[in-house]
């Protein structure tokens, strides 16, 4: 038996594309994220500003001929910033879940219900 | 402090489109933005508020009204189902003969964006394949980095991620034993038809053949699961009696991003739901004027008991286009305001067919998440100090 | 040259829908009622909507038509065909 599965589960291999960039305190660090565009990017710093402990948080792309997207993340009240950034990605894999969910549901309620999969007349 | 109120909560979700400007255009909804209003994220509360519609789900196109999620996260699945969805397409052409009038590279490229579909299983199981550089050509081999987590085998090609394809043609006169129907002769009566004058005088994706290459292919890609064309009738090329194509392909598993050729989405595209507000009442014969200002079917006529004229109301903002024609004319001065809403995404997912566009977005999804899980390992390795 | 297999600018796959253009163009030309807007009601009815995708067809010289016309290996044949008669 073939199990589609058979090397989705293993991590061992996964290289390191995360890199802490020097001059970074506790509470202000830049990241530099390797091979990752606006397309993480743009959604992380969106969930990170949405934490009441971030002072600041941006992103930013050096230059388009490398694939290294970085991340600045400032915190207050000496909130660490890896817990921060852990938080973030957390409740970005969190909110993808929920969207699955709501898309699934909607999705299945809408063929259910027009069986020719479309509500256009034209 | 009770933060923002019910109606500045509304306003805030309005971008404003105004004759000469557009404003209110970032999102705001972050904590410190509005003194007392609490914008922290919050799962329970954004589970409440996120809608999702259905306008249209056939397999090859699918429109749905993602409501309630901030521009980065749609446009983040938006970017992921253009340049990160896995497919399959041809990436390798062995050329053992081509005598047709198309050149080798022409023809190659022409059959690299053909899309292919089979079992969805089996793409899934599929591992990447990966060109070593070629070892003279010294400047790709250094730029390109070992990369440690492909596997050593990636850059053989194996069952595992090969799927090895054939195309043999050859054209020729129709004849009267094997074709019921003399080629030569009708030409000579002078027909013009080239399919009635030769066989195969046009390849068709359909005459490609898929070759599964070990006991697990054939497990994931027989019957109706087979790598096949997805448009069987594209033209691929077009032959003359004598020309001949033989042609073996390696198609891989890739990325848009590579090449749009791997892209499963013809066009992946949202736009922000038009926003009509009809301040004051229009009336009579400038309701009618009003009307015409915009697409068919967006504003409707209605009797006003109050005046006893017809009155301009908003029948379907879907059919906006958002044009500022009604901003031009004095009379609708200070009657009307536009706008789109901030976080109403209708998305048009339209699939190029290896995939189902609903589940090509379900995909997207995932696979932002799996970039979010993997930055979380990594994070946890650099605090260990790996 | 050839109808090429995708849209330029958006990626759809254009080559499939080639013949059938080229068929519902001749009937829209024998149609009275469409005279003057054959291939635009040919792209409506095989479903090229977009701007891009129609210009792809509405542009397009079928060359390889011609090109077909000089194939040596045809003019021998069809010589010896002649000569054997």
């Amino acid at each position: 038996m073939v199990d589609p599965n058979e090397h989705a589960q293993d991590f061992s291999r996964e290289k390191q594309r995360l890199r802490l960039l020097p001059g970074s305190t506790d509470t202000a660090a830049s990241f530099a994220f390797e091979k990752e565009d606006h397309t993480l990017g743009n959604a992380l710093r969106y969930v990170i500003m949405k934490n009441p402990d971030v002072e600041f948080c941006g992103y930013s792309i050096p230059h388009p001929a490398e694939a290294i997207m970085n991340l600045r993340i400032q915190s207050y009240d000496n909130v660490s910033v890896f817990d921060i950034l852990r938080k973030g990605l957390d409740d970005l894999a969190d909110l993808c879940d929920v969207v699955t969910d709501k898309f699934t549901f909607a999705r299945d309620e809408f063929n259910a219900s027009n069986p020719d999969r479309s509500q256009r007349t034209a | 402090m009770g933060g923002l109120s019910e109606e500045q909560l509304r306003t805030r979700r309005i971008v404003g489109v105004h004759e000469e400007i557009v404003n209110n255009v970032s999102s705001t909804d972050f904590p410190g933005h509005w003194p007392g209003q609490d914008d922290s994220w919050n799962l329970e509360h954004f589970k409440r508020n996120i809608k999702v519609e259905f306008h249209d789900n056939a397999p090859h196109n699918a429109c749905f009204s993602l409501i309630g999620v901030d521009a980065s996260i749609a446009n983040a699945y938006r970017r992921v189902l253009i340049a990160e969805v896995p497919t399959l397409a041809i990436e390798d052409v062995f050329v053992y003969d081509n005598t047709s009038i198309i050149q080798d590279e022409v023809l190659c490229h022409r059959l690299g964006l053909i899309p292919f579909a089979g079992g969805r299983e089996g793409l899934k199981w599929m591992k990447w394949f990966k060109k070593a550089p070629s070892n003279t050509d010294f400047t790709t081999a250094t730029a390109v980095e070992q990369d440690e987590e492909t596997d050593p085998n990636a850059e053989s090609p194996s069952d595992i991620n090969t799927v090895v394809l054939t195309l043999k043609v050859e054209c020729r006169w129709a004849t009267t034993d094997q074709d019921g129907r003399d080629g030569k002769q009708l030409a000579r009566e002078g027909e013009t038809d080239p399919n009635l004058r030769y066989i195969n005088s046009t390849v068709y994706a359909r005459d490609i053949a898929f070759h599964p290459a070990g006991e697990r292919q054939e497990k994931f890609f027989s019957g109706e699961n087979a790598i096949r064309p997805v448009n069987p009738d594209i033209i691929v090329a077009k032959l003359r009696p004598g020309q001949r194509i033989d042609i073996r392909m390696h198609a891989i598993k890739g990325i848009g991003a590579d090449h749009a050729k791997f892209s499963p989405v013809a066009t992946a595209s949202y736009r922000l739901l038009p926003h009509i507000d009809i301040v004051k009442p229009i009336l009579g014969a400038d309701a009618r004027k009003f009307a015409r200002c915009f697409p068919k079917g967006v504003i409707g006529l209605e009797d006003d008991p109050e005046s006893g004229e017809k009155k301009a109301v908003v029948k379907d903002v879907m059919r906006d286009m958002v044009n500022r024609e009604a901003l031009r004319h004095d009379e609708f001065k200070d009657k009307v305001k536009l706008g789109r809403i901030r976080d109403h995404f209708i998305f048009s997912v339209e699939s190029s067919g290896q995939f189902d566009s609903d589940d090509l977005f379900l995909e997207s999804i995932q696979i932002l998440k799996g970039k979010a899980e993997r930055f979380r390992r990594h994070l946890g390795d650099l605090e260990e100090g790996r | 040259m050839i109808i090429p297999i995708r849209c330029f600018s958006c990626g759809k796959v254009i080559a499939d829908l080639y013949e059938r253009y080229m068929e519902a163009v001749a009937a829209n030309n024998e149609d009275e009622e469409k005279e003057g807007q054959a291939e635009g009601a040919a792209m409506d009815e095989i479903g090229l909507n977009r701007y891009c995708c129609r210009r792809m067809m509405l542009t397009h010289v079928d060359l390889i038509e011609k090109l077909l016309r000089y194939n040596p290996a045809e003019r021998d044949i069809l010589r010896q065909h002649r000569g054997g008669r």
